[in-house]
């Protein structure tokens, strides 16, 4: 699966790739307007993150020109203006979603996940790690054929730790997901704990492999 | 004291002067005129009387005495006084009911070398109505002077000061933080269109300044972002490498929760620079009640997890229009700076009546310093999670939208209340 990262910042679409191109998708970048529209042209891929402030011209223009051309990538922006006129625009342009920077690189690896999978596998939504199964668009979860009763935020969890399998999530990428930008509403991590840990019993409850690992300062894994 | 009133005083106090003075002077000045006048009446009558006397000296000076009328009176003398005096009495007429005033000459002269006494007198009833009469005439046209100078001194000042005045209420309504430069009008008194000049110069610099000062803000928050990102992302990345130890990981974790705060703070200055920048500029018709309760829905769990007693009141759907993200990050600061600065197992109540939303909750058993209750980077708890903005930006919304947000200790709770009655006045 091809993805292309349109950012002017060398290190940050460095760290992108690098990160998505553990789990197996072909990173391709481009750090200005022109060449992203060059690749836009000449190839076709499965996710684009755009960003909108470009040394040479706006993201939102590269999104208008794929729309003219019916291109069906799903596009991600990732821009450094968080206003909501930006956001706006960019949807109303026919980008998939918006991902205001600084950004958590698991939640990212969750977002271009989530719409590869939309765009790719469109009446496949389940998810298969083993014995475990995880229905995206029924939002059910079973284990050996057998149903497992998550709670709402049990689900996003389990769902974003297997986006991100075998990486290390940290604790403040799992609460900013969980809460959204309620985080600091809590004094500590506590509350991500406790939904770990009964998720985690809940899925062996059901006789699943114990995947879900605590890495020691930092945060969780996924492990399969 | 106004100015106007101080320069119309010292005038007044002159005028007041003048008039007190010059009356009086008037008075006297014109009596002695007068009665300069009529004692050379009196000694010219005395010379006419002599001269006809002589002229009939032939016949007995008494037999003539009826031809002189009844203001001369001739009387013979024992001896002669060679002087003449002249003197004022008063005197009851018949004619007059009240006493009169009356210039006597009395001189003696020879008639065939017999010493008479001749008496000549001149009533002074119209001399003093005279008197009077120019006094009066001359304190009415001094007051009217004194007043019509009063009158048009005012009015000349009101119409002088005008520019003054209208400059001055520009400059009270000047907000140094206001999109607008200050307008003031020309004025072609020197004085004014200077005054005018330097004010509009200063006025525009001030703003100049501050809003450079905001975008500096603005900018550096932007410009901020991609390095901030540039760090979370390579933490990440660093947290993905093998093997490491312990104290390694410990090291990323802690770095990656102040990236994290940084972060945080990053994009709340952002959010106080849009408020300033007043970009929130959609309204709509929205259900205070509705918001509220979504937002404690948020932060249900939060609430559980300190087990704090939640009591809600939502009864009355109040309904303000406000631009709904505002709407829900001012019920979301309230909220969570309940929930943060709360004890375990403490209180949050959560009302909403006549237009007054009040949030109460438990915590430090003292009543918060109120003078710094809403600046920057105020904070009264050691959390590290709190960045000190929050009621800030609470009270910025607050501020945009005309409510009022007060904040109260009662009975051992801190209370704060935003009161969404836009009639109110920030006093009640």
């Amino acid at each position: 699966m091809k993805i292309l990262i349109v950012e002017d910042e060398p290190e940050l679409s460095k760290s992108i790739a690098t990160y998505l191109g553990s789990e197996n998708y072909l990173c391709e970048t481009a750090s200005d307007y022109k060449s992203a529209l060059d690749k836009i042209e000449g190839f076709d891929y499965d996710c684009i993150l755009l960003d909108i402030t470009l040394p040479d011209g706006s993201g939102l223009n590269i999104l208008k020109h794929l729309k003219a051309n019916k291109k069906t990538e799903g596009v991600i922006i990732i821009s450094a203006k968080n206003a909501i006129d930006d956001r706006i625009a960019g949807l109303n342009l026919g980008a998939d979603d918006y991902l205001p920077k600084p950004f958590h690189l698991s939640e990212l690896g969750a977002r271009v996940a989530a719409i590869i999978r939309r765009r790719k596998f469109d009446g496949n939504s389940i998810i298969q790690l083993n014995e475990l199964n995880i229905d995206t668009a029924a939002k059910t979860v079973t284990v050996h054929n057998k149903n497992v009763d998550l709670t709402r935020k049990e689900y996003d969890l389990l769902l974003y730790l297997a986006f991100n399998k075998n990486k290390v999530i940290s604790k403040n990428a799992i609460a900013e997901h969980l809460t959204r930008d309620d985080a600091d509403v809590f004094d500590n991590f506590d509350f991500i704990y406790a939904h770990i840990k009964n998720l985690k019993k809940k899925l062996t409850q059901a006789g699943c492999t114990d995947y879900i690992r605590s890495v020691y300062g930092m945060g969780y894994k996924f492990d399969i | 004291m106004k100015l106007l009133n101080r320069s119309i005083q010292s005038y007044l106090l002159y005028a007041v002067g003048i008039f007190i003075i010059s009356v009086p002077l008037f008075y006297f000045v014109i009596q002695q005129i007068i009665s300069s006048d009529v004692d050379k009446a009196l000694r010219l009558q005395k010379t006419e009387i002599v001269k006809r006397i002589e002229r009939i000296s032939d016949r007995d000076p008494f037999a003539v005495l009826d031809a002189f009328g009844p203001d001369i009176i001739f009387n013979r003398l024992q001896s002669y006084r060679s002087y003449d005096s002249l003197y004022t009495i008063q005197k009851t007429d018949a004619a007059a009911q009240h006493p009169v005033s009356y210039r006597i000459l009395e001189s003696n002269i020879l008639i065939r070398g017999l010493p008479y006494k001749i008496v000549v007198q001149n009533s002074l009833v119209s001399s003093e109505d005279l008197i009077r009469s120019i006094v009066l005439i001359m304190t009415v046209l001094l007051v009217l002077i004194i007043a019509g100078l009063l009158l048009i001194n005012r009015r000349l000042s009101k119409k002088l000061w005008l520019p003054f005045n209208k400059t001055l209420s520009q400059l009270q309504q000047f907000r140094v933080d206001s999109n607008e430069p200050i307008q003031l009008q020309k004025t072609d008194i020197d004085e004014f269109s200077d005054l005018n000049k330097a004010i509009g110069t200063l006025s525009e610099n001030n703003r100049r300044l501050y809003v450079l000062q905001k975008e500096f803000t603005e900018n550096a928050s932007h410009e901020m972002q991609t390095p901030l990102a540039v760090l979370q992302t390579k933490l990440e990345l660093l947290m993905q490498t093998n093997p490491i130890t312990a104290e390694q990981a410990e090291l990323i974790g802690e770095l990656s929760n102040a990236t994290q705060r940084m972060s945080r703070l990053n994009k709340t200055l952002l959010l106080l620079t849009r408020l300033d920048n007043n970009q929130f500029t959609e309204r709509e018709a929205i259900s205070l009640k509705d918001i509220t309760e979504k937002i404690i829905h948020q932060y249900s769990e939060a609430i559980a997890a300190k087990n704090l007693q939640l009591h809600t009141n939502l009864a009355e759907p109040v309904y303000c229009k406000m631009n709904k993200t505002l709407a829900e990050i001012l019920v979301g600061n309230l909220l969570s700076n309940a929930i943060r600065h709360n004890i375990p197992s403490g209180k949050l109540l959560v009302t909403l009546e006549q237009q007054v939303l009040t949030v109460k909750n438990s915590g430090r058993a003292a009543q918060l310093d109120t003078s710094k209750i809403f600046t920057r980077f105020q904070k009264n708890s050691s959390d590290n999670n709190s960045i000190g903005l929050g009621l800030e930006i609470a009270q910025k919304i607050c501020v945009l939208n005309n409510f009022t947000l007060q904040y109260s200790f009662q009975s051992g709770l801190h209370c704060f209340a935003v009161n969404m009655n836009q009639s109110a006045s920030p006093s009640s």
